[in-house]
């Protein structure tokens, strides 16, 4: 996951929530960006 | 009479002393198999020429000695070609000697050759009762019929009549000594492959759990394909990461299953380097459950030794590292030179140990982890390191952590692959 670009990473977390993905999944995706210190691009939009 | 006793216990320690000694000597020692193989067959051939060189009695017209029992253990245990060599040892001896009697050893001898040959086989698939009855029975025949050859015999009836009893029941006791140093010794090696199924069974937790997450992402993302409107681009970017989730959890599963497999017993020579990353590829997921980070400096040094023992010993002294340092921590791996040995040093920033509990540890089932350990974990690490000739040195402070170091001796490569290694350089 480490190689996905930061736009297609946010992209693909509201995906999953909107296509109702796994949890597993989406807690994944999440921790990613967290990694990279994107937290307050998904915060913001919530 | 009490001479006659004397030289039977001698006759009867020259036996037991390669079937005895030489073993467990060997065992103790990293010695090729190959080596081991030659060893045994000479210190058979040696117990053979002391049999003979030191007979039983003092009537030299009739001279005995136990030299056919190294000549049926030879020959049964070891197979044809050991068989054969102990022979011709046996006739050359007596002709060189050039006393009377030599053609009741050359007879003798060839039929105890021929028998042994033929049995052999037969003789390895019974069980270990059985061989000692067997081997009891057959050096009770080959007695009488050196008894029978030498006509002469029968005016000394006290004489012989001993050496007819006390030959079969050296055998028995002989054969009864190697059946329990067998069954010792593939016990041992028992021993230590289950501590290692243990290690195994204990390790499957935090794979499971390290596979699982490539898993799940690779699904996610596959799901994420699904969708329609989606550029070329990000259909190329998802299918790549997927893939490599799938490559990571492959790699994962292969690493733990090479581990668990069994591999051929041989004494190699090893890259610490690589030996060391396998292994904390292997724990990578149990540090990570447990918050550990790993460092390591590795240098590409060689040492002598069978891969998968090498292996459950760092392992093992990693593992342990791993579970001293429940809230986290750094384990440390280092290798360098000191005094012309590879030093391995493995530290932690865990619970530590007393002294008691150092100076305790290798003892089997001695542990620190309550019911959780077994206790035979770091009694196999010092059995492994033992056995490549190292020597291990722990220090440890309660609520600082621990450091293990252990020396080896650098194995010298051959010329060819020094050259070989050279050309490497070269290329790169």
């Amino acid at each position: 996951m480490k190689h996905l670009s930061d736009d297609l990473l946010i992209e693909s977390y509201f995906k999953a929530r909107e296509l109702k993905l796994s949890p597993e999944f989406i807690e994944l995706i999440e921790r990613e960006i967290l990694r990279r210190s994107l937290g307050h691009k998904i915060k913001l939009s919530l | 009479m009490l001479a006659i006793l004397k030289d039977f216990l001698l006759n009867l320690f020259f036996i037991l002393a390669p079937i005895f000694v030489v073993p467990l000597w060997l065992e103790e020692r990293n010695v090729p198999k190959q080596l081991k193989k030659h060893i045994l067959t000479f210190s058979f051939a040696i117990t053979t020429l002391l049999c003979m060189a030191f007979p039983i009695g003092t009537d030299t017209e009739h001279i005995y000695d136990l030299h056919q029992i190294p000549l049926w253990l030879g020959g049964l245990y070891r197979g044809a070609f050991v068989s054969f060599l102990l022979c011709a040892l046996a006739i050359g001896y007596h002709m060189l000697l050039g006393e009377g009697g030599w053609i009741i050893t050359v007879l003798s001898s060839l039929v105890i050759m021929f028998v042994s040959i033929v049995l052999s086989k037969y003789f390895l698939s019974l069980s270990a009762k059985q061989r000692i009855l067997l081997a009891f029975v057959l050096s009770a025949l080959s007695g009488m019929l050196t008894v029978i050859l030498d006509e002469m015999a029968f005016a000394s009836l006290p004489f012989w009549s001993s050496y007819l009893v006390i030959q079969p029941l050296s055998m028995a006791v002989a054969c009864y000594l190697k059946e329990m140093l067998y069954k010792n010794s593939s016990l041992r090696k028992q021993i230590i492959r289950a501590e290692k199924m243990e290690v195994v069974s204990h390790l499957a937790a935090s794979i499971s759990h390290e596979v699982r997450n490539p898993l799940t992402a690779a699904r996610g993302f596959m799901q994420l394909l699904e969708q329609s409107h989606l550029s070329l681009e990000k259909r190329k970017q998802y299918i790549q990461i997927a893939i490599e989730e799938l490559d990571r959890a492959e790699s994962i599963i292969t690493d733990y299953l090479t581990f668990a497999k069994p591999a051929p017993e041989c004494v190699e020579k090893l890259n610490v380097k690589t030996e060391i990353e396998r292994v904390i590829d292997l724990l990578r997921p149990l540090a990570n459950m447990n918050s550990v980070e790993i460092q390591s400096s590795l240098i590409p040094f060689h040492v002598k030794g069978e891969r998968e023992k090498f292996q459950q010993c760092l392992l093992n002294i990693m593992k342990n590292s791993i579970e001293a340092m429940p809230n986290g921590g750094t384990l440390d791996v280092y290798v360098s030179i000191e005094h012309d040995q590879i030093l391995i040093r493995i530290s932690d920033t865990g619970i530590g140990m007393t002294k008691e509990q150092i100076d305790r540890l290798g003892e089997p089932y001695f542990t620190t982890k309550g019911t959780k350990g077994t206790g035979l974990g770091m009694m196999v690490v010092y059995r492994i390191v033992e056995s490549m000739d190292g020597t291990i040195h722990i220090t440890s402070e309660v609520n600082k952590g621990t450091t293990v170091c252990i020396y080896f001796p650098i194995a010298q490569l051959n010329r060819s692959e020094a050259i070989n290694k050279k050309k490497n350089v070269l290329f790169i």
